[in-house]
């Protein structure tokens, strides 16, 4: 849900960064005797909040600054855990790949808080979510709170990365953000829909792969995001497919530089939703950017088919 | 104001809806534009001329609070430039080529991000909002696809998705940056065809433009900008005088013509009287 907006910006990878960070917080988390998910909440959120003041400040070097923090963050994560001594690798493992197995209830309870939050909070700015994500320019002549709105993204970004971290894994959270969307765009037909198809993949996913994982005893994270992966080749060589049939079906008209409009001087016939342009005789349906041939019959009655310059 | 077709301006007809005082706008301190004065009153539909990189976009922009004031006096519908919040009374078009191609959206999708100025945070589109949305694709030709998605559209059309979200928050005045620019000349006369239509409604529009040939017959005026200062303002006609007497020297016709636009006077700005003195001649 929130990944989609990620991808709008252009911003895939940033999950993945943001993951980087949270292990510096899982680390000192583990070493301090403190709930390493809420250290690694602390972590991600305050790189959120840094990754956007730096992109809202415009800096050419900020693409630099971002990989310094991410590396800077995963490098610390690794040290800090090294100087606790024996036994701690094996438990960051369960942070980097994710083992749904090891949650304990208390855990389980932070999380769906969490989940909730996060739920609610992108619900409720959706629309302007998107708004800046489509335009920021024009969001912000509008007099929207650009710079606000992107923090609370990044600040949403980093409380999924960190509920999910124990299922899937940090080095894997991003995918389960970003390939479902990117799933959604392929069958989708609207914003609306997409975001709806995705949360369903999502989801899906998520289920099945814990639920297989379980019972063939593999890693759970990798299973999520491998079922992920599966669903997005089978929707893009479904999408792949549907052109190449439809481009065949369906019937193209003539190219011509005129379009047709409700002033064209084309008398335009009203059927299933659309709107036939009558165009020499020739029924013109407005497709994506070209126009379709209709082959119905006009109505004799309707034929003043004015000699329009096109 | 436009989509809901009501005749009557808002405040007062003598107000201008932009003032300009020697307002200087740019980047980070470096004023790009400077010592601009301007008004535009409601009703006028004003083209901004200018070579590239002589400051138009920096003009609009400055007006749309999308880069620094950096000094002078600007007022927005009488309001003092920091203390102006309204801004959905100014309808910006962006000059942009290309329409979210990393996710899908439909053309009424984009349109209805032009209503959020209207609704609250946990609003959404009402019926009221839908009808505006539908008008809007509706003035730009573009009520039969509006549940298309956009990158499907031509670069024509996606221009007119675009006015159309400025439409559907039912601005004061249109700001478009290069309406025209950049797409094939079927689409530009069809988007000159829809500007006509919305001056026929009374909109108030400042178009920044490359084109005028596409626009003329619209427009009421014209201010024409060279590195960062105005270099003309006034009417089409006048425009085409001083562009005449710049390319051919001074024109003995021209003589008894000289008070014909005393609608719009070239302020400090050079005008059509300046071949006489000989200082833009030859």
């Amino acid at each position: 849900m929130v990944g989609v907006f990620l991808v709008q910006r252009g911003l895939s990878l940033i999950g993945d960064g943001m993951g980087h960070v949270a292990l510096a917080g899982v680390a000192v988390g583990v070493v301090t005797k403190q709930a390493p998910v809420l250290t690694a909440l602390v972590f991600a959120v305050a790189a959120a909040v840094v990754i956007e003041l730096v992109r809202a400040r415009g800096r050419t070097s900020g693409d630099v600054a971002l990989a310094v923090m991410f590396y800077g963050g995963i490098a610390l994560g690794v040290v800090v855990i090294g100087t606790s001594g024996g036994g701690t690798p094996t438990n960051l493992d369960t942070y980097l790949f994710g083992a749904i197995s090891t949650t304990n209830p208390g855990d389980v309870v932070v999380f769906a808080a969490l989940a909730v939050v996060v739920v609610t909070v992108t619900w409720a700015l959706r629309p302007r979510l998107f708004a800046v994500a489509n335009d920021e320019e024009y969001a912000r002549a509008t007099g929207m709170a650009v710079t606000a709105l992107n923090i609370t993204l990044a600040v949403l970004t980093a409380v999924t990365v960190v509920v999910a971290m124990r299922v899937v894994g940090l080095l894997l959270i991003s995918a389960l953000m970003i390939v479902p969307n990117a799933t959604a765009q392929l069958v989708a037909g609207s914003f609306r829909s997409a975001i709806r198809t995705a949360v369903i993949i999502g989801a899906v996913c998520s289920v099945g792969g814990v639920t297989t994982s379980f019972y063939a005893n593999t890693a759970s994270g990798g299973t999520i995001v491998l079922l992920a992966i599966a669903l997005f080749l089978v929707a893009s060589s479904y999408s792949a497919l549907r052109g190449r049939f439809a481009g065949k079906r369906h019937l193209e008209a003539e190219q011509h530089e005129h379009e047709h409009g409700p002033d064209c001087g084309h008398s335009a016939i009203e059927h299933d939703h659309h709107v036939d342009y009558l165009h020499d005789g020739h029924r013109h349906a407005p497709h994506e950017g070209h126009y379709d041939e209709h082959l119905a019959e006009p109505k004799p009655l309707d034929t003043h088919d004015d000699p329009v310059r096109h | 104001m436009f989509v809901t077709g009501s005749p009557d301006v808002q405040g007062s007809d003598s107000q201008a809806i932009v003032s300009l005082r020697s307002a200087s706008f740019g980047y980070a301190d470096r004023a790009v534009v400077s010592g601009v004065s301007v008004d535009i009153h409601a009703g006028e539909v004003v083209a901004v001329l200018g070579p590239n990189g002589s400051g138009k976009s920096t003009l609009v922009k400055g007006i749309l609070g999308l880069n620094e004031h950096l000094g002078g006096q600007v007022e927005l519908f009488g309001t003092p430039f920091d203390q102006f919040r309204d801004h959905a009374r100014l309808g910006y078009v962006p000059q942009r080529h290309t329409l979210s191609a990393s996710v899908r959206a439909t053309a009424a999708e984009i349109v209805a991000i032009g209503r959020l100025p209207h609704q609250n945070w946990l609003g959404r589109p009402n019926p009221k909002d839908r009808r505006i949305i539908e008008e809007s694709l509706a003035l730009v030709g573009l009520a039969d696809r509006a549940n298309i998605d956009v990158s499907t559209l031509s670069g024509g059309q996606q221009r007119r998705v675009l006015i159309a979200r400025a439409l559907a928050a039912q601005p004061d005045v249109l700001i478009m940056d290069e309406p025209t620019a950049g797409v094939d000349l079927a689409s530009q006369e069809v988007l000159s065809q829809v500007l006509a239509r919305l001056a026929g409604r009374g909109a108030t529009m400042l178009i920044v433009t490359h084109e005028l040939q596409a626009l003329r017959g619209v427009l009421t005026r014209i201010v024409e900008l060279d590195v960062g200062r105005i270099t003309f303002d006034g009417t089409s006609e006048d425009h085409d005088r001083w562009h005449g007497a710049l390319s051919a020297g001074p024109d003995p016709h021209q003589g008894g013509q000289h008070h014909d636009d005393e609608t719009s006077p070239p302020s400090t700005a050079a005008g059509p009287l300046d071949h006489v003195s000989g200082g833009h001649g030859a």
